[in-house]
């Protein structure tokens, strides 16, 4: 037998240890987020992580906390599912919840929230067209916004699409293009852009599931899936698409911030509320309704608005805002947007556009 | 130095350098019964067996007391689709991997010393950096802009494939993270293929190919069939691969479970997928326990 050295016989040994500390470390960031006692005196607001997050805390969290002289955290979420699991033990810690954009449904996710006690929030600083995102379970903060972008250096003139009629018109408007995953916001913001593509309506409420697959299947061949903003831009600026549906705020910031020639067509652009909600048995409800009246107050919607390209939803703030910020944010774009009706969508509508947009993400 | 009685022959006595261990009759007996067991069958127990369970339940249980989450898995097209998907992209991930390291092995096997550990570790360095940050630098290679296109462009290709986005950097991504999986255990194999035997064909007439397939290969079967069940059950349970690289036609059934979980809080249908994932290693393990004997796979 030839002499070997010794690393080499622990070899296989090594490899598993190192798989399972890979294990361990990529879990771990979850499992740190929902450590928190259940009830300590500590106010905690759950986001999704992120500039979002970060900008709520500023503005938000921080001088709520000072002013009613408490201590508060903020921690950073995977999603409803993890506050399902913290209702199943019966250890609910977040007092508010943030929910992305990307779950418009939650504002209907009626055995997770407490309904929202509008004697506290004023649903009132809504302007008229955001009135619905004043849901049962959840009050919008903000507004995110989906727009067709493109590659200015390859999609000139008459081939830019200007609806998402010519979105999801390949022959006419030839190239290859890019929209969200069901993992990123793809059962709401394609399957509303598919519906308005096909009625030509930015109401296109009820939307029509099976239709809408039927559309994305004809150009199915020259669509990509991202999955994240990181990787809209990694599509946008490698080449790989040329035309995009993809968040203004995340992805179109980046991207104007690297000096990318990139073109933004705001019409029908498709807008959907971020929401404040209250978990079922959150450890001090009445607070938690006065904190998502405080985020919603005029002053502290105007200092959102200057940190973050999402849209206010207080009519005061929207009015208040100079126009150079305003002209960067969803709201400026209102009258030619397509929003998201977040009472129409319920659980059971949100499983089954997933399930038929995952069938064409599949094939 | 003692008298003692042999283990082996308990008739035979034999002098020993060191004092009789006196062991107590319980002592004896709780190595017997193999207590010494207990803390990993308890860890075990808790943290592998209890969750499985907990998991089966939910399939069964969420969003009601009902077998409707396994009959959506076999009524759906949807999952027909995943459920190939799956299988398609795991056998071609074990034939890449195959592919590349057996050859890797072999030469491995033929070298000593500091070449030797060269060779290994370029294999198990990758190990040490994030699977996110290998994602993505398969993803800055094969990109169009990237290296890879503009080197086929170079050569002549005006326009190259797509190379990133579909099954193909799937399989790309998952056998460069599953490599080490399938190098070591046949590296181990053929470490035991003696050079007598070749050289004992060799005198017998046998080329290098014949000796090769006939010796050899054989010999390693085992190490191969174990190293393949590795990187199968690997490629199977991947999510940050497929979900960085991947795109049309490459979704999973792990893909899937997260989008259950995280876009429509389905914990009841996750886990029915998972647990339809769990048969699945099960059958690979089975099959691979039928190739090479239980004794290479399970050890006994």
């Amino acid at each position: 037998m030839k002499p070997k050295t010794h690393f080499l016989r622990v070899a296989p040994a090594v490899l598993m240890g190192l798989t399972m500390t890979a294990c361990g470390a990529a879990s771990s960031p979850t499992a740190s987020s929902t450590n928190g006692a259940q009830f300590s005196g500590t106010f905690i607001f759950s986001g999704f992580g992120g500039s979002n997050e970060d900008t709520l805390v500023q503005v938000c969290l921080d001088p709520f906390a000072k002013l009613h002289h408490i201590k508060a955290e903020a921690v950073t979420n995977s999603g409803l599912a993890e506050l399902e699991l913290m209702e199943k033990t019966h250890k609910v810690t977040w007092d508010v919840t943030y929910s992305s954009v990307y779950s418009p449904g939650a504002g209907n996710w009626s055995s997770l929230l407490t309904p929202i006690n509008y004697s506290i929030v004023n649903k009132n600083i809504l302007p008229s067209q955001y009135r619905s995102y004043a849901t049962k379970y959840g009050m919008a903060h903000d507004v995110g916004a989906d727009a067709i972008v493109y590659n200015k250096d390859k999609i000139h003139g008459s081939q830019i699409p200007k609806t998402w009629a010519d979105f999801y018109n390949v022959k006419s408007f030839p190239g290859t293009r890019a929209i969200g995953s069901v993992d990123y916001a793809g059962p709401y913001y394609s399957m509303q852009a598919l519906n308005t593509a096909l009625t030509g309506s930015t109401n296109p409420y009820p939307l029509n599931f099976s239709a809408a697959v039927a559309l994305l299947h004809n150009d199915a061949s020259d669509m990509v899936f991202y999955n994240s903003s990181t990787q809209a831009e990694q599509l946008l600026t490698s080449g790989r698409v040329d035309i995009a549906d993809v968040p203004t705020a995340s992805v179109v910031t980046a991207l104007l911030a690297q000096k990318f020639p990139l073109g933004v067509n705001w019409n029908q652009n498709v807008v959907s509320p971020e929401f404040l909600e209250v978990p079922k048995g959150a450890p001090d409800v009445p607070l938690a309704m006065e904190f998502i009246q405080y985020c919603d107050s005029t002053q502290q919607q105007i200092a959102y608005a200057k940190l973050h390209p999402n849209g206010p939803v207080n009519a005061a703030a929207i009015a208040a805002l100079s126009p150079a910020v305003a002209a960067t944010l969803p709201t400026h774009y209102s009258n030619i947007a397509s929003p998201i009706d977040s009472n129409w969508w319920t659980p059971a509508r949100v499983t089954a556009a997933t399930n038929q947009l995952l069938t064409v993400e599949s094939q | 130095m003692t008298l003692q009685s042999s283990a082996a022959n308990p008739g035979l006595r034999v002098m020993t350098d060191y004092p009789v261990e006196r062991r107590s009759g319980s002592a004896r007996r709780f190595e017997r019964t193999g207590l010494l067991c207990l803390p990993a069958v308890i860890y075990m127990l808790v943290g592998f067996v209890l969750p499985l369970g907990i998991m089966a339940s939910y399939s069964v249980t969420n969003p009601s007391l009902s077998l409707s989450n396994y009959d959506t898995l076999f009524q759906e097209s949807l999952y027909r689709i995943l459920l190939w998907n799956t299988v398609r992209i795991t056998a071609l991930v074990v034939i890449a991997t195959l592919l590349i390291a057996y050859p890797y092995a072999y030469l491995m096997s033929r070298l000593h010393g500091m070449k030797l550990a060269i060779m290994a570790l370029a294999v198990l360095l990758p190990f040490l950096s994030s699977t996110v940050v290998r994602a993505f630098t398969w993803l800055t290679l094969l990109s169009p802009n990237g290296p890879i296109p503009g080197m086929l462009r170079t050569l002549g290709l005006s326009h190259p494939p797509t190379l990133v986005g579909n099954s193909f950097s799937v399989v790309v991504g998952l056998a460069q993270v599953c490599m080490p999986f399938l190098v070591f255990p046949i590296y181990s194999a053929l470490t035991l293929v003696s050079d007598d035997y070749l050289r004992a064909a060799a005198s017998m007439g046998a080329g290098p190919l014949v000796a090769f397939r006939r010796i050899t290969l054989p010999l390693t079967k085992p190490g191969i069939v174990v190293g393949c069940l590795l990187v199968a059950v690997y490629a199977m349970g991947g999510y940050v691969t497929p979900e960085l690289l991947g795109g049309q036609g490459s979704v999973i059934l792990n893909q899937d479970i997260v989008t259950q979980i995280q876009t429509v809080v389905g914990f009841g249908p996750a886990s029915a997928v998972g647990v339809g994932l769990l048969l699945l290693s099960a059958v690979c393990v089975l099959f691979a326990a039928k190739l090479v004997g239980s004794r290479s796979v399970f050890g006994a």
